[in-house]
């Protein structure tokens, strides 16, 4: 290659960083590469394009000079292509030229330069220039590195709200049972607010629901709604009162949520045999009753939960005629402005409410009536709208019990009491029969591990009712596996069982197995337990270890039962 | 259960043999196999070549030879882990306690 390659400035011991000096004439480019030493320069030089492209491909260099007259490609045609290549770095290209008519020094600003010195120049014009380049660069630098940081942050947001949103997702999909005849309009505001809607069945065949609306946005909602979702499904399961569930999440909202964030809810259980619903609103606008085209407004009457330490909640009765229905909304739906700034008004709300038949959904017409407010623009709040048609609820349930389609599908039980409870059972030869050859094969050795710890839990925290934190005392973690031995020795005297459930659904490309262990013990708080922060404390780990391994896992029971999906 | 050991008085460190199943039913025999060993600024080398499976009853024996090691200025690392076993290890963030290779 045809270049002449310089050493470092030896008379300026400031390193200026690495300049490329582009000309055909060695002349010139030896005064300017004095020059630039002098100035504490690291210099390389290329007589034409092809050489100067090569070394720039090779070197990150922090300033160009630019010769215009060059044979082959000219100094326009050279800045083009280096300009190309810089990146987001910023390369200053300055030109050195004795033309002196304006047009060509506008060119060279064209082509890319970024300023340029008529020859002869002296050495003060050359520093001047270049300082008034390294300020250029400086604040290109702060600004390119603001950007970075605004970039990321924007990318931490929008994670966080991609991660609320899948929690919320997971929550609904997971503690929520679908019921057919609700119909529920939701629409997400721009970011992620959280609305939440439940539902469930209770023992009993009446049906729950719960409207809820967190002051908080993005993650805040999500960790106020994990708590929430889980607490409704297990006492609706557990078939507890409006007034125990309620007070239940206010405790836990209340403890979790710093003071300014709480839960707007409406809570609804439709009693389907006598024909009446009990309704609980704290916070939400009114919920709409309708009765044969009469609107009766049902309004909030509590604080929202997670305000008072204590809630004391008295649920109204209302009696309902089958072709009734009630409409709870959260306050995002009047509240949608459109371009013009004007909220949805209630009385056109309420015109279009009435103008349906009784027994006769008014969602689609709700639907139509939102979306000529909003005219495209986009809400700022979570809208939620879920219309129940009180009378149909009872209709729907009998008629149809809930099954999960799945084409492939297998579910296994087994309970372990006495002398078998101390063989604890080889998991991965049962997996492997269950499942011959199936696309749970890979998993075996990771589901050994979940069902395995899960046994051994419900074992010696369950049935033999050992405690784990004895294995942190000097000898405690031999003794415990001694005393553990030798209650199993008179595993046939114990009066403890264990019972496993496993379900597994196949899909196309994968599915999913729920494993349920069940134990006879008197359980622990699973929100007590919290993973090992100190990496050396010698127990905990199972828990934290199950819980990486698999989806999700849920204790509910007290801490006597866990339920674990595991997706493969 | 007995658990194979091997010392190196010359190189200073004492090798112990994890069965195919290293779970809370090895855990005296694991503990038989170092307590006795003094190893001054050497090496304890868990050898996982041959097991197949581990529950969180043989981190807990890990930890206890770390303490033991410790105690000696000596090193604890862990040998021949399959990928199964190097998951549940990384899991546990035992990297950062024992060298793992």
């Amino acid at each position: 290659m045809n270049t002449i390659s310089a050493s470092p400035a030896q008379e300026n011991t400031q390193n200026r960083g690495h300049a490329l000096v582009v000309d055909d004439k060695p002349a010139n480019c030896k005064m300017l590469a004095a020059m630039l030493k002098k100035l504490g320069f690291e210099v390389d030089i290329a007589v034409n394009g092809q050489d100067a492209l090569a070394l720039f491909d090779r070197h990150a260099f922090d300033i160009v000079f630019m010769d215009i007259m060059m044979p082959e490609m000219n100094g326009y045609q050279i800045t083009h292509q280096l300009k190309k290549r810089c990146g987001s770095r910023f390369v200053p290209v300055i030109f050195l030229t004795a033309l002196r008519n304006d047009d060509a020094l506008a060119r060279c600003i064209d082509a890319g330069g970024d300023d340029f010195m008529s020859k002869p120049f002296s050495f003060v014009i050359l520093e001047a220039r270049i300082r008034a380049m390294e300020r250029i660069r400086q604040m290109y630098d702060e600004l390119s590195g603001k950007n970075r940081t605004i970039e990321n942050l924007l990318n931490v947001t929008r994670d966080g709200e991609r991660l609320a949103d899948r929690i919320f997702t997971r929550l609904v999909q997971e503690h929520s049972t679908p019921i057919d005849a609700l119909r529920i309009l939701q629409r997400p505001a721009e970011a992620f607010c959280g609305d939440l809607v439940l539902t469930a069945r209770l023992p009993d065949g009446n049906v729950r629901i719960l409207v809820a609306d967190f002051t908080g946005h993005g993650m805040t909602a999500a960790v106020g709604a994990l708590p929430v979702a889980t607490l409704f499904r297990s006492m609706c399961e557990q078939g507890l009162s409006d007034a125990a569930l309620l007070a239940a999440i206010n405790d836990r909202l209340y403890e979790l949520l710093p003071v300014d964030l709480f839960m707007a809810a409406c809570l609804v259980t439709v009693d389907v045999k006598n024909n009446f619903f009990t309704f609980w609103n704290g916070g939400l606008p009114d919920a709409l009753l309708l009765d044969h085209g009469v609107t009766t407004a049902l309004e909030s009457r509590h604080l929202p939960l997670g305000i008072q330490a204590e809630l004391n909640a008295r649920p109204e009765q209302y009696q309902f005629e089958l072709t009734d229905r009630l409409l709870i909304r959260s306050d995002g739906l009047h509240e949608a402005t459109n371009q013009n700034g004007r909220m949805l008004s209630e009385a056109s709300l309420v015109d279009t409410i009435s103008s349906f038949e009784s027994g006769e959904s008014p969602l689609d017409g709700i639907t139509t009536l939102l979306d000529r407010h909003l005219d495209g623009h986009q809400p700022e709040d979570d809208i939620t709208l879920v219309d129940i048609p009180l009378g149909r609820l009872a209709e729907i349930i009998e008629e149809r019990p809930v099954t999960r389609k799945a084409v492939n599908h297998w579910q296994w039980s087994a309970e372990w009491c006495g002398e078998q409870l101390a063989v604890v059972p080889r998991f991965s030869e049962l997996l492997s029969g269950l499942s011959p050859g199936s696309q749970l094969a890979s998993h075996i050795t990771t589901l050994e591990t979940i069902l395995t710890e899960l046994y051994n839990n419900a074992l010696d925290h369950g049935v033999l009712v050992l405690d784990s934190s004895i294995k942190d005392e000097p000898t405690g973690f031999c003794q415990y596996y001694e005393e553990r031995e030798a209650l199993l020795e008179q595993a046939a005297m114990l009066p403890g069982w264990i019972r496993l459930n496993l379900q597994c659904y196949y899909t196309e490309d994968g599915g999913e197995l729920t494993i349920l262990v069940q134990d006879s013990g008197i359980g622990f708080i699973a929100r007590d337990w919290k993973p090992p922060e100190d990496r050396s404390r010698r127990w905990g780990r199972g828990i934290a270890l199950i819980t990486e391994l698999a989806d999700s896992v849920t204790y509910s029971e007290c801490g006597t039962e866990v339920k674990v999906l595991y997706r493969f | 259960m007995i658990i194979q050991h091997h010392l190196d008085r010359e190189r200073n460190q004492l090798t112990i043999q994890v069965p195919e199943r290293f779970d809370f039913q090895a855990n005296r025999a694991f503990r038989e196999a170092y307590r006795e060993q003094v190893l001054p600024s050497g090496r304890y080398i868990v050898d996982l070549g041959q097991a197949r499976y581990m529950d969180s009853a043989a981190l807990g024996m890990l930890l206890l030879l770390r303490e033991h090691a410790t105690a000696q200025d000596a090193a604890v690392a862990i040998h021949g882990a399959n990928a199964d076993l190097k998951r549940i290890l990384t899991i546990a963030r035992f990297e950062q306690l024992f060298e793992i290779f």
